[in-house]
């Protein structure tokens, strides 16, 4: 049996779940907006990449006066990045797809008008901040707090891996016992009727958009803290894992993107120590295409009403 | 089934799109200790020898005859990329270059005026450098060129220049193949990427390390300078534990999993600066303590400050290049330093060090040869330096036709961070024979 398999395992587990936990946390933004519009939001990479900006310039303006960062600051810088989130989806619902929703347009229409949203939000960022990469202020110094065996876990793991849970738990909670959340459920297994049982459709989608943004500005902030750096570009490959994943949890479905984030993290760190670290992301969209090829609806079925 | 198929046909387009990302940059700079890492030897400056300056050269002449009436006018040539994608590899020489005519017809004492005349090969094609080469070649005053800068366009000059007897000297063209020609009338200055690869292994040998991860960019710079690591690893004996090409990304997570398992006691990366540094950050952020070196694409002036201070302390760099910026420069490499600053208001980038030594060349040359000077004396008086002393290195030419007119010192210098600055720890010899 290859090492990876063996001796690597616990190590590459470790490294899985925490890439795979960014993922699921993003991959819950795609999985919201498709549960009620049955429509991918492919500009959801540009929240996220939002998201770190946002946490970025907080951080500094934080420590612009020369203040030692520390772990607290991280949780503040987590306040703006996630409204920053929920900020530009709205904006996305509200000037990408409302009006297309409104002329009844193909979802081709939908697919374009993502495209094209995607590719001006990064590029004004791009004329904004250039294009090098911008480091993050230190926030959370990192020390190994757990040893299993021959596996160091350092504090920003955890950080990241808790912070995922308890905001998905959130989530599900809030989907499933608030109003607002019975209204997303309600419009995602039928609109017309949601509609004409007095559910305000627009104010659903809003609703649905922001949770997603806020989520996915969250993410922004803990992939920068964890590996230091944004630009304008940063959400593009963070963003098309995070559709993998929710593509292989079932999208629509609020756990399967949890859980499809996290196998996908995991299953590209150990299929990349089997394989080579090249072939991480061809191992990723690998699953991707085996997921469409024998189980479309990924591993949880699909849709947010019934489901979630 | 419709919306099935709308996903496998959206997952196909994002698989393409995802395959083929890759991104570069290349820039410099400056003051020393300490080597952080595993390797035994951790201290580099016990492993030197001695630590010298800079190459000194002799001073200048201090008498300025003023000249009487009117002086024949000398012009040399410059071919390269000013304009285009690869213009920050090309401007830095051109500058220095412009920067040492002026410098000799302010002096006045040549038996000529130098004109500079740059031309502009966009983007570096070869389709293009020929009719530039032939518009030289038909200005009976164009004496000698620099340049060109690439492989690529110098390959496609070389028989117009050996046609019409003008010497060209290159500052930064490393393609193997150009000095197999056998063409008399070109020569280069500068090492070449085997150069630099034999130099880091040695390096490594010498520093004590036993496992080496070689890790590169996937460019074609990276990859190439990866590939000549790792057989002259094999070479001096160190035992290479991980071989990687990774493209370009920001989540190196699995990369550091593999250095953690496979626990190298050193690392090269060979790529660019945005890169190498996250590749360390990384690294150093798990507890990876191997030495880190880096190739002469990871020596940029922000290199500490993208890494971190206390992750870049004690890096190495191998680079043949001579850097008058470092802190630690001195001599003539630090005069050259601050005249290029007072002039552009910024500091000589790679190659600006090359093409001065050129410049410098043809001066002396011009003096040479007097007030008649022909492209026959310049080419003379070129194919006959021998252990000229400039600011990069010794210049000496080798006459084997196989090898024709390839610098003998190759100037493969090492540098590293001491105190979040860029130092000059001394040449390749100073190191490992």
């Amino acid at each position: 049996m290859p090492d990876c398999l063996t001796t690597q395992l616990p190590l590459r587990l470790v490294g899985g779940l925490t890439s795979g936990s960014i993922y699921a946390l993003i991959a819950l933004g795609y999985t919201l907006v498709y549960g009620v519009l049955q429509l991918i939001n492919f500009a959801h990479s540009e929240v996220f990449m939002g998201g770190s900006l946002a946490g970025l310039l907080a951080l500094e303006a934080l420590t612009h006066h020369g203040a030692q960062t520390n772990a607290i600051f991280l949780f503040v810088a987590l306040i703006p990045g996630m409204l920053a989130g929920g900020v530009v989806a709205i904006a996305l619902e509200r000037f990408a797809y409302r009006p297309l929703r409104r002329r009844g347009a193909a979802r081709l229409s939908y697919l374009i008008s993502a495209i094209g949203a995607s590719l001006l939000l990064s590029n004004i960022v791009l004329l904004w901040r250039g294009r090098n990469f911008e480091n993050f202020p230190a926030t959370v110094a990192p020390v190994p707090i757990l040893t299993l065996g021959n596996v160091q876990i350092y504090n920003r793991q955890i950080i990241i891996v808790v912070a995922m849970l308890i905001m998905t738990a959130g989530l599900d909670i809030f989907v499933r016992t608030s109003r607002a959340g019975k209204g997303i459920r309600a419009v995602a297994q039928d609109p017309e009727t949601a509609g004409m049982m007095g559910v305000d459709i627009n104010r659903v989608i809003t609703v649905t958009f922001l949770l997603g943004g806020l989520l996915a500005g969250a993410a922004g902030v803990l992939y920068g803290m964890f590996f230091g750096v944004t630009r304008f570009d940063v959400g593009f490959i963070p963003g098309i894992k995070a559709f993998t994943a929710a593509v292989l949890g079932g999208i629509g479905n609020i756990r399967g993107a949890l859980v499809g984030g996290l196998t996908l993290g995991v299953v590209e760190n150990v299929g990349a120590g089997c394989c080579g670290n090249q072939w991480k992301d061809v191992i990723a969209f690998l699953v991707l295409v085996g997921v469409l090829m024998f189980r479309p609806t990924g591993l949880f079925g699909e849709g947010v009403g019934a489901k979630a | 089934m419709a919306r099935r198929k709308l996903f496998a046909a959206l997952a196909a387009v994002m698989a393409l799109a995802l395959i083929g990302s890759a991104c570069s940059k290349k820039t410099e700079t400056t003051t020393p200790k300490a080597v952080k890492g595993a390797c035994t030897k951790t201290n580099i400056l016990h492993v030197a020898a001695g630590l010298p300056g800079a190459p000194v050269h002799a001073a200048a002449a201090f008498s300025s005859l003023r000249a009487q009436g009117s002086k024949p006018t000398v012009s040399i040539g410059f071919i390269g990329d000013i304009s285009g994608s690869n213009s920050s590899l090309v401007v830095p020489g051109r500058d220095a270059a412009k920067l040492a005519f002026e410098q000799a017809n302010a002096k006045g004492d040549a038996p000529v005026t130098f004109k500079f005349i740059e031309l502009d090969n966009k983007e570096a094609k070869e389709t293009t450098a020929p009719a530039l080469a032939q518009r030289l070649i038909n200005d009976k005053t164009v004496m000698a060129v620099i340049g060109p800068a690439f492989s690529g366009e110098t390959e496609a000059v070389q028989p117009l220049f050996a046609k019409a007897g003008i010497v060209h000297v290159t500052q930064s063209a490393t393609r193997v193949s150009l000095t197999t020609h056998g063409f008399k009338t070109f020569f280069r200055s500068v090492g070449g990427d085997s150069d630099q690869g034999a130099a880091a292994a040695k390096l490594m040998k010498a520093l004590g390390c036993t496992k080496a991860a070689i890790i590169d960019d996937k460019s074609p710079y990276g990859n190439g300078l990866g590939a000549i690591i790792n057989t002259e690893a094999a070479k001096v004996g160190l035992t290479v534990v991980d071989r990687e090409s990774i493209a370009p990304t920001v989540d190196y997570t699995s990369l550091v999993d593999t250095l953690v398992t496979k626990k190298p006691d050193v690392v090269f990366y060979s790529g660019y600066v945005p890169q190498a540094t996250k590749v360390l950050k990384q690294m150093r952020e798990r507890g990876v303590t191997a030495t880190f070196i880096g190739g002469d694409g990871d020596k940029g002036a922000n290199f500490a400050k993208d890494a971190g201070a206390a992750n870049a302390e004690g890096v190495v760099f191998t680079c043949p290049c001579l850097d008058p910026n470092v802190a630690n420069a001195a001599g003539d490499a630090k005069q050259f330093a601050s005249d290029f600053v007072a002039k552009y208001n910024k500091k000589p980038d790679i190659y600006a060090a090359e093409a001065w030594d050129i410049a410098q060349m043809y001066i002396d040359g011009a003096k040479q040869c007097g007030a008649g000077v022909t492209r026959a004396c310049m080419l003379d008086f070129i194919t006959k330096i021998d252990g000229r002393k400039g600011l990069t290195k010794t210049f000496s030419w080798t006459t084997d036709p196989k090898v024709l007119h390839e610098v003998v010192d190759k100037g493969v210098n090492i540098y590293g961070i001491k105190n979040g600055e860029i130092v000059l720890f001394g040449p390749i010899q100073k190191f490992a024979s």
